[in-house]
């Protein structure tokens, strides 16, 4: 299926947003996620379904302040 | 009285009544408070753990003669000298998942000042999901790149600031020059939500 990931079209087979990021080499646990325009939070991303045509975008939390 | 005499009579009634909460008084949030008072506004809750230090004036609204105060408590000083008139919660503590509801509980927006990417992340499971909005600042360190600091909306709740890149922890500094634009795009991002302007 495809989905759009910081903006640009990706193809991906993963079922979910945590294998996404994982298969990403993504760290779930220092970012903000947000799913068609929702955030989803840190907990709900296992069980969170990808599906064609979603709008993925992920936050990276740096230090600093 | 109020800071900012170029207020409309509507302006000054809203960013009077509203209450703000920042959370950390360091780079992002003793400059955030500075901006906002000159904004107009008058109830700030603000929480910090930490005291001032040497290492903490290339950036943060301290002076050097307050080295060894209580963060919360300097500021509290230097604001006061802006406008005498404010209604300041002050918390000298460290937030947490379990307290940091509580501490803010009241505010209409909540401004993230914090330093490590765990705090940051921390403030940002725990809050976002009460609704509010949440005023964020990620990614500032290092020098130049200021059209890199950017706000935007995740979400429906969260305003994001910053580059999103650069981590102090990869050997950038955290500079003032930087950290004000950061701080800057904070404090006007909670007056444009509180005017209805856009952000």
């Amino acid at each position: 299926m495809k989905i759009k990931y910081q903006g640009k079209e990706t193809e991906t087979d993963a079922p979910t947003i945590a294998i996404f990021l994982e298969e990403n080499g993504v760290v779930a646990n220092e970012v903000v996620i947000e799913l068609d325009g929702e955030i989803v939070a840190a907990d709900a991303i296992a069980g969170a379904p990808l599906r064609d045509g979603s709008d993925l975008n992920v936050f990276r939390i740096v230090a600093g302040g | 009285m109020s800071a900012n005499t170029y207020l409309t009579e509507q302006e000054r009634r809203i960013l009077e009544s509203v209450k703000v909460g920042i959370a950390g008084a360091g780079g992002l949030g003793s400059n955030v408070a500075m901006l906002l008072v000159r904004a107009g506004l008058k109830k700030l809750v603000i929480a910090d753990f930490d005291i001032v230090a040497e290492s903490n004036l290339n950036r943060q609204f301290f002076f050097r003669h307050q080295l060894g105060e209580k963060k919360v408590d300097a500021l509290a000083h230097n604001l006061r000298l802006i406008e005498p008139d404010l209604n300041l919660a002050l918390h000298d503590t460290q937030l947490t998942p379990v307290n940091i509801d509580y501490v803010f509980a009241g505010c209409q927006i909540i401004v993230e000042a914090l330093d490590s990417a765990e705090a940051k992340s921390m403030l940002l499971h725990s809050l976002l999901p009460l609704g509010k909005p949440v005023v964020s600042a990620i990614g500032l360190a290092g020098w130049g790149g200021s059209n890199d600091i950017r706000t935007r909306r995740v979400g429906r709740n969260l305003i994001l600031v910053g580059d999103q890149t650069r981590d102090v922890r990869d050997g950038f500094a955290p500079v003032g020059v930087r950290v004000s634009i950061a701080a800057a795009h904070e404090a006007n991002a909670v007056c444009a939500l509180l005017l209805g302007e856009e952000l």
